[in-house]
């Protein structure tokens, strides 16, 4: 028998994911939809004999073609043959979410009617009779409760039972689908006719609701009370503040932190002394040696070594965002976002910049206006992103020992005010007066579900992974070679080529206190991508230390770095540098997605040299002014 | 009256939609001549208001909920 | 000697794959990086945020 395709639709916030995860386990591949850079997801699974395909399509309210996903939805839908198309609907939210179904059946796509969340459903008094609601559709109803082996049991005995074929549209639906061609004829105007449809598919699903919905007075709900705190009132600003503050404690103090101090030492240290024994006890070429010991696993494992904060870090953001938060935190800082330039709902990709300015700035596509995004998409490369993240840590845990974590969350501070200042100033000059808006559904609050929390992690994590061991990889070769050739061979590192690029570019900053070829090398690296400014530092300060081993284990690999660093930077010129990182040229790839996302080289070079140029003054009056003060 | 005015806890039925770049959009979430909505709260410093319409819960500023005509309903 | 070489070629297959992945997500434009995306539950590159 042939395979088996599905594809899984729906709304956002109703568990679909989870379903899919559920329903094909690890078996994902994930690809590009055509011409757009959104995620493509198929799973596969075989059940009763029957080999399954399931794709899981984005989540969209409705499929009026309004966005690109909503364009990939329809799109997939009309062109492909499908045995079955579920649709995953939130019980407890069910008249909003039957407005995709509705348009759905419009089309006379073969839908499977999940309802999902039944236990938030009778949770909150809202009870639906399966046998009525699948008479009033004429479609196959099955109900789930996310996570739970029964509930994708259920789906997959409907997935592989030929009981589809025996469902046709009931007459309501048949009724309401004349009505929609006869308003789709009638010659009014798109926008009139649009009009016309929602209240048509509103009507039915009314219809449908009085029929085979119970809504039971529950009163306010728990996630009502909550927002009375949360989202409402004088604590909501500070209790958000204090999150935030919270998710930082755990990356940089209580959890991460302490991880990645352990595996430093496993690297840096341990496995770097393994490594340099063993290859000379071999045999290998003194050249050799280096190029592995001092180049590649100091480079790399500079990179490496950061892992655990950027695992922590976007543990806590894929956790609150499955607690239903994020929304809340654009519905307080809406008003605030909005005296910035902004929108409140800018900040759910801005906040996707502290993980990578990449995703963040193709989040920006799903603010409503050209403005929001335009702005949105030129300021998220100031922010701490896992990349920049690394350089913080490092030189404040080497120059700043006493206050690392709140020097740490200064850059993070610095990033934000930056990020402000200059939206505030591109929406007064470049896009003065184009209009925001905003319209944001406030989802209940849920207890997120860890696994998909962990899966959703280990999907974002992973890439940071994959460019320590491919591109960070690959440049910490180049930099070895760079770092110990001229072009007339071999050479000490002070007349090596990346000496001689440094030196140049050192120049720049001869006023901001860290003119040395060093720190110019890191700064002219971290184009590429940001973490080879560590990566670069740990080539570059590491190499020829060795012996400078201190007894305490534990304190090794910093107090070796610190050795060699502490006469290149004063606690000054460190504060500079990082002021300087933190806000300097986008990598490649950012500016690769800026080019998409903003449509032109024009915006590239825009962004390149505005963000230098506000860097170099910025680290320069912190520099000077420092120094006026005495530090 | 319009939803800008709706305090805390009241229950207002939609009348019209006024012109608007977010029209069609309300309507797609369910803001429909007829519906039902109640004013749930505001944000901190007072904008945006969030209102609970078909059983869920939705955002929007104040300058766009001045745009609805609603009437009182309890 | 004989050790020279066997690292060295295990360095050059081990720069190959890497060389290739980086240019294979140049031609086609994607990336490995990602980030903290608050706005969905889908991969890395589907993010929206909501409504």
């Amino acid at each position: 028998m042939s395979t088996l395709a599905v594809a899984l639709t729906g709304n956002p916030n109703t568990g679909k994911s989870t379903i899919f995860n559920e329903l094909t386990g690890a078996r994902q591949k994930i690809g590009n939809w055509p011409g757009v850079t959104v995620d493509k997801k198929v799973g596969y699974t075989r059940y009763k004999d029957r080999a399954i395909s399931v794709v899981d399509l984005p989540g969209t309210y409705s499929v009026n073609a309004r966005s690109p996903e909503e364009k990939i939805v329809m799109d997939f839908l009309l062109n492909n043959k499908l045995d079955l198309v579920v649709d995953v609907v939130d019980s407890s939210n069910i008249e909003r979410n039957l407005f995709l179904t509705v348009q759905l059946l419009e089309q006379g796509i073969p839908l499977l009617i999940d309802l999902n969340m039944q236990d938030d459903a009778k949770r909150r008094g809202i009870r639906i009779d399966t046998k009525k609601f699948e008479q009033v559709l004429g479609m196959p109803v099955v109900e789930t409760v996310g996570r739970s082996k029964k509930s994708t049991r259920r789906l997959l005995d409907v997935f592989t039972s030929t009981v589809m074929a025996q469902y046709e549209p009931s007459n309501l639906v048949k009724e309401h689908i004349r009505k929609v061609e006869a308003i789709r004829a009638n010659g009014r105007s798109e926008a009139e006719q649009q009009e016309e449809l929602a209240e048509a598919r509103y009507a039915l699903i009314d219809k449908v609701m009085d029929y085979a919905v119970d809504i039971g007075n529950v009163g306010p709900s728990r996630s009502e009370k909550i927002d009375h705190y949360l989202a409402n009132g004088a604590l909501a600003l500070p209790i958000f503040l204090l999150i935030l503050y919270g998710v930082f404690q755990i990356t940089f103090t209580w959890i991460g932190q302490p991880i990645a101090d352990f595996l430093d030492d496993a690297i840096n240290t341990d496995f770097l002394d393994f490594m340099t024994g063993f290859l000379t006890e071999a045999g290998v070429a003194d050249w050799l040696v280096s190029l592995v010991c001092d180049g590649i696993i100091a480079g790399v494992g500079a990179v490496l070594t950061f892992v655990p904060l950027i695992f922590v870090l976007f543990f806590c953001l894929s956790f609150l965002d499955g607690t239903g938060y994020m929304a809340r935190i654009a519905f307080i800082m809406d008003p605030i976002m909005r005296r910035c330039g902004l929108t409140g709902k800018g900040i759910m990709p801005l906040m996707m910049g502290f993980g990578c300015g990449v995703p963040a700035i193709m989040g920006a596509r799903a603010l409503d206006s050209e403005k929001d995004r335009m702005v949105s998409i030129l300021i998220t490369p100031f922010l701490t992103c896992g990349a920049k993240l690394p350089i913080m840590a490092l030189f404040a845990a080497m120059f700043f020992p006493d206050n690392a974590a709140n020097i740490v969350f200064a850059m993070y501070i610095l990033g934000v005010v930056m990020a402000i200042i200059v939206a505030k100033g591109l929406g007064a000059t470049m896009f003065k007066d184009k209009g925001s808006t905003f319209l944001l559904e406030l989802p209940p609050y849920r207890m997120p579900d860890m696994k998909s929390v962990l899966l959703e992690t280990w999907d974002k994590g992973k890439g940071y992974l994959v460019k320590a061991g491919t591109i960070i990889f690959a440049a910490s070769v180049l930099l070895w070679v760079m770092s110990n050739y001229n072009f007339s061979g071999p050479c000490e590192i002070e007349d090596s080529i990346l000496a001689t690029l440094g030196d140049w570019m050192s120049k720049l900053f001869t006023l901001q206190g860290f003119d040395t070829w060093e720190a110019g090398a890191a700064i002219l690296s971290g184009i590429m991508a940001k973490e080879t400014v560590v990566a670069t530092i740990g080539i570059l300060y590491g190499a020829g230390d060795v012996s400078t081993e201190a007894e305490d284990a534990a304190d090794t690999a910093s107090t070796m770095m610190q050795t060699s660093m502490a006469t290149a930077f004063t606690s000054l010129s460190a504060f500079a540098f990082m002021v300087f990182s933190q806000l300097y040229t986008p990598c490649v790839t950012a500016l690769g997605t800026i080019k998409k996302e903003a449509g032109g080289w024009k915006w590239v070079g825009f962004s390149a040299v505005y963000q230098f140029a506000i860097a170099w003054v910025v680290s320069l009056l912190v520099y000077q002014v420092g120094r006026l003060l005495g530090f | 009256m319009t939803l800008k005015d709706g305090k805390t806890g009241m229950k207002v039925k939609v009348l019209e939609i006024g012109d608007s770049a977010l029209k069609n959009r309300l309507m797609t979430m369910g803001l429909i001549p007829g519906t039902q909505v109640k004013v749930l709260r505001s944000a901190p410093l007072g904008d945006p208001i969030a209102i609970g319409i078909r059983s869920y819960n939705l955002a929007l500023r104040r300058e766009d909920a001045a745009k609805i005509q609603v009437a009182q309903v309890g | 000697m004989m050790a020279t070489l066997l690292v060295g070629l295990l360095l050059l297959v081990a720069l190959y794959f890497a060389l290739r992945h980086v240019v294979r997500n140049l031609r086609e434009g994607k990336e490995d990086c990602c980030g903290g995306c608050p706005g969905c539950h889908g991969g890395c590159n589907s993010c929206h945020p909501h409504a």
